[in-house]
């Protein structure tokens, strides 16, 4: 499969990564050959299996309603802040 | 001098006269020197915390790789993105070594968020063999291997794996590196890579150490969901266990295309085996070639989700507020990511997107199952799998520079399969090519982390005589 | 021309803690930020954990709203960037949703429910400047951020905005019986409508809060996409969202990057299979809307419109309902004095039956002093008023207003006084003119304020007139 930039570029955006036009021409090269690499596993057809969500079945671990307040600063780690409030960038 | 080995120390440590004070300054200092020569930490702790009752690990020293959370003590998991992050809790492992005495003396090297073979992608420093500082410590738990080579002082590392990134350094320093049964540690507080492939394990000069860590380390945590429920295990009970009549597996997959010298070592070490009773038979293991892209499709699709989180608001690297968020966010991970980072997420991201998504990601998962049927095959017949851990010796830096990004996942072609079914396995070392340690790889059936160190443990003792 | 809706409902599930973490879900308690952790703030190392009583709650919903319920339950992450989701993806459920091909019956038709699922919600923003567009920065509260979600997708089957209404009203009442949702919280219940008008594209109106809006959102809505098709111009697929202040619906701005949420299972966490525990919430399963109004027609003999208003609008009006019938036994005025009176009071002042003061005891006794003749139904209604507004005891009411209940001899007295000042009406009845009779009565009542019963002031005029005579 060929990597067109656009490609690349689009995803770039979904993942919020700015790149540079370099490092685009430079990606575009590198996820041809690694997705060609990735393809080898059209070459199994067995598909009738479950997907395995983690390498050992694990299940029912939950946790049951209880409430319990976890003191700390949450804003201890940022300067991004305002008050009691996290500060973010505008929406548009 | 001769270092004195943890078991020895724990046996003063227990003493009424040791003397803490004048040890952890010797530690520090220790802990400095080998940071000028080899750069194994990203932070070094001036004053541990001392814990008041001394338990199984009574003043041990302890270090922990920079992707578990440490309360208190900046961890960035190797990436610039983290600068400066210092969690509010201690990860559930760091919690359990410390209720036993353990002293957290540093955080070590790693590739960015564990992505990498050979610790050179760390934003903070890299770690250099101590064997032949031309070389890498191999990766992505590098400082952790590094520091266990190097330390003069009784020492334990807590390191993680997410697809052989403790059995790979240990390989190339000559250590000794556990991973275990995905689920037996508790990942609470691991930053995670991929939080269907980690594994928290642990790296020792000998066996006995990371079978000691190992057991204050593993054990149920309702904090994690993926955390398996079973009793609490002495693994050092199973050392002294005889070994005769166990059987291992010899896979031909895991020899083709490794250097013809390792192989002979490993061979070597697998008539050691033979002399300690230990039967063996060579197997085929057809999925082999197919674990390394399903794994890392999984890993990469995992870890685009896990990065997605690091946009410079709430913790870590942060830049003046400007533009709008998907400007802020793009600019933020453009600054703070390095580049293997940025192909890993992109990559991770393009995989999980519509139209690809069932052909990569769901694909990957369903290889992932057949591949640890056919593991599940082979160990109703045999005990353990034994081979290679790595396909090459350490290499110097540049060479590894000279890599392409595939030809730098290949590198991982024998640590992967077992961990993508998230097998338990150790890495020892088993002889010297060129100067430079071979690691043999002992994989074994879920939770029979018991069997394989009992096998290393008699392995070790027969192949110092 | 065929109008087509469909419903996607976002409901805060009760319950004491978050969905995956500890923290309290009263969040309307706190301050900004302090019911978070690193859990529901996505720090890194922290480690989801599904809260089973969220489960066994969705899972009821599932049931009463006749879902096929599927045998585990998966968690999905969704990936999308923005300030609100602490991990810039939400942990959602996508392959298999919780309950699939469910339906809700309406008077005259069925809505066809096409899944349920369970998710996290997302943190408040607080945009700093004038207006979404134009805020220089947003204020972030992760105190919402982690409380649990049932997110309900209708299939496009509404066609009418009555239709949405009873639909929403039927829906709210159902998960206020099951005890799983609190209409009252704030946000409880967001809706996100697709809206389209034969001949023209699909148009999502996003993140509606409240009934009424929805209400006002699709009307404004059908009537723009209708004028439109009618000018000519063809109704574009797009984004839009409703503007509470302007009284309309106002298109998005396009978005810079068209999301792919790129699903994966959420590997922090693990598959819950449901066959144990749904045999445990069909234990928990209680009377729903529809058997309740059934059984309050048969059991209390009330109309079924009134057991319907009764039941959909509030269950807790309901359960008032049944509170008062456990003490007075009139059923019948009972249930016209609380969907008449009683409802259109509470609507005057804009609360719920759970919001007033309003108590079983006192409004029983309204009742009882009509029954007793100590007021009159019309004062009754005039009474009624204050007490919704205030809960204050009738009786005090009553003694407040100077409107106390007037005896026997008030009347007698009040009676001697209308005959002595009306000598003339008095005669024309003596001299067979029943209509004079009429009059006095009237007289008298408006002496006594409209206390008093007529029967029995009529009885005494003819009595007090007899005596006279004799
Ligand atoms: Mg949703
Ligand atoms: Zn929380």
């Amino acid at each position: 499969m060929k990597i067109e930039k656009t490609t690349v570029e689009h995803v770039s955006k979904l993942a919020r990564i700015k790149i540079s036009e370099e490092e685009i021409e430079k990606f575009a090269n590198q996820f041809e050959s690694i997705l060609k690499f990735f393809s080898m596993i059209d070459e199994i057809k067995e598909t009738d299996v479950e997907p395995a969500f983690q390498p050992i079945e694990i299940k029912n671990s939950y946790r049951e309603d209880e409430a319990k307040k976890f003191e700390w600063d949450p804003l201890s780690n940022t300067k991004h802040k305002e008050g009691e409030y996290f500060k973010g960038p505008r929406v548009v | 001098m001769k270092v004195r080995s943890v078991r020895e120390f724990l046996e003063e440590a227990k003493s009424e006269s040791f003397d803490l004070d004048g040890f952890l300054e010797k530690v520090v200092r220790s802990c400095k020197k080998i940071q000028e020569e080899y750069s194994p930490f990203i932070t070094i702790v001036e004053k541990p915390s001392k814990s008041k009752n001394r338990g199984k690990l009574p003043y041990l020293p302890i270090s922990v790789k920079d992707n578990i959370c440490t309360k208190g003590i900046q961890t960035t998991a190797g990436s610039k993105i983290l600068e400066g992050y210092i969690p509010p809790f201690d990860a559930t492992c760091v919690e359990n070594v410390l209720r036993e005495g353990g002293l957290i003396i540093g955080k070590t090297a790693m590739d960015e968020f564990g992505f990498g073979t050979f610790t050179t992608n760390c934003y903070y420093s890299i770690p250099k063999n101590p064997i032949d500082k031309r070389r890498v410590c191999g990766g992505s738990s590098g400082g952790a291997a590094c520091l266990t080579l190097a330390a003069d002082f009784p020492h334990i590392a807590i390191a993680q794996s997410t697809g052989g990134s403790i059995a790979c350094p240990s390989s190339f320093t000559g250590t000794v590196g556990l991973t275990p049964t995905y689920g037996l540690v508790s990942r609470f507080g691991l930053i995670d890579y991929a939080n269907s492939l980690d594994k928290i394990g642990c790296i020792g000069k000998e066996v006995y150490d990371v079978a000691l860590l190992l057991s204050i380390i593993a054990g149920y945590d309702e904090k994690d969901s993926t955390s398996i429920n079973k009793e609490k295990t002495d693994y050092t009970k199973f050392l002294e266990e005889n070994v005769k009549g166990l059987k291992v597996a010899i896979p031909r997959e895991y020899f083709e295309g490794v250097d013809q010298e390792i192989s002979q070592r490993v061979w070597d070490g697998i008539k050691i085996l033979e002399r300690i009773g230990i039967e063996y038979e060579e197997v085929s293991l057809p999925l082999t070639r197919y674990a390394l892209p399903s794994y890392y499709i999984i890993a990469m699709a995992e870890a685009s989700t896990n990065l997605a989180k690091f946009c410079g608001l709430r913790y870590g690297l942060s830049l003046e507020l400007k533009g709008n968020f998907n400007e802020y966010f793009s600019e933020v991970r453009e600054v703070g990511f390095g580049e293997e980072a940025k192909r890993r997420v992109m990559l991770g991201t393009f995989v999980r997107m519509a139209g690809y998504r069932d052909a990569y990601y769901l694909k990957a998962l369903k290889v992932r199952k057949l591949i640890i049927n056919e593991f599940k095959k082979v160990f109703s017949k045999f005990d353990a799998i034994v081979a290679p851990t790595m396909p090459i010796v350490a290499p110097r830096f540049e060479d590894v520079e000279k890599l392409e990004p595939v030809e730098v996942y290949m590198m991982d072609v024998l640590t992967v399969p077992p961990e993508l079914a998230g097998l338990p396995n150790i890495s020892i070392p088993c002889g010297y090519v060129r100067n430079l340690p071979v690691g043999m790889h002992l994989i074994g059936d879920h939770f029979q982390e018991g069997k394989i160190l009992k096998i290393a443990y008699n392995f070790e003792r027969e192949w110092r005589k | 021309m065929n109008v087509k809706i469909g419903l996607e409902i976002h409901c805060r599930i009760e319950t004491k803690s978050k969905m995956f973490c500890s923290c309290p879900s009263d969040v309307e308690k706190a301050r900004p930020n302090e019911f978070t952790c690193p859990i529901c703030l996505g720090f890194p190392g922290s480690k989801p954990k599904a809260n089973i009583e969220a489960i066994k709650k969705a899972l009821m919903i599932a049931k009463a709203l006749n879902c096929k319920i599927s045998e585990v339950v998966l968690f999905s992450r969704k990936s999308y960037f923005y300030c609100d989701l602490a991990k810039n993806y939400q942990i959602s459920q996508f392959e298999m949703p919780l309950g699939r091909n469910g339906y809700v019956e309406l008077s005259n038709k069925k809505i066809r429910i096409k899944e349920i699922h369970i998710e996290e919600d997302p943190a408040k923003l607080v945009h700093v400047g004038k207006s979404i567009n134009e805020a220089e920065y947003v204020l972030i509260d992760y105190n919402r951020s982690g409380i649990p979600l049932v997110e309900i997708v209708t299939e496009p089957d509404f066609s009418s905005t009555k239709e949405v209404r009873e639909f929403l009203s039927k829906l709210s009442s159902i998960l206020e019986h099951l005890g799983v949702y609190d209409p009252m919280k704030e946000a409880s219940m967001r809706v996100d409508a697709n809206v389209s008008i034969e001949g023209g594209e699909r148009i999502e109106i996003k993140n509606i809060t409240g009934f009424a809006n929805v209400e006002k959102a699709l009307s404004y809505e059908i009537a723009r996409q209708y004028s439109l098709i009618k000018t000519g111009v063809k109704v574009e697929r797009e984004t839009r969202h409703w503007d509470e202040k302007m009284k309309a619906t106002v298109s998005l701005r396009k978005k810079e990057v068209e999301e792919d949420y790129g699903y994966i299972f959420d590997p922090d966490l693990v598959k819950i299979e449901t066959t144990g525990l749904i045999k445990e919430i069909e234990n928990r399963m209680p009377e729903l809307p529809d058997e309740r109004i059934k059984r309050f027609v048969r059991d209390y003999g009330i109309l079924e419109e009134q057991a319907k208003v009764i039941i959909l609008v509030d269950k807790k009006l309901a359960d008032f309902f049944e509170e008062c019938a456990k003490i007075y036994k009139d059923y019948r005025k009972l249930a016209r004095w609380v969907v008449v009176d009683l409802l259109k009071c509470l609507n005057w002042n804009n609360i719920r039956i759970g919001q007033s003061k309003v108590e079983k005891e006192k409004f029983v006794k309204l009742l009882e002093m009509i029954d007793r003749k100590v007021i009159t139904e019309r004062l009754a209604k005039e009474i009624i008023k204050e007490f919704v507004a205030t809960g204050k005891d009738p009786e005090k009411i009553v003694e407040e207003k100077g409107l106390q209940p007037v005896g026997k001899e008030d009347i007698e007295n009040v009676v001697e006084l209308v005959l002595k000042e009306n000598q003339k009406a008095v005669e024309d009845y003596m001299n067979g003119n029943e209509v004079a009779l009429n009059f006095l009565v009237g007289v008298a009542l408006k002496k006594l304020k409209t206390r008093g019963d007529p029967k029995l002031i009529k009885s005494l005029l003819i009595e007090k007139i007899k005596s006279l005579n004799s």
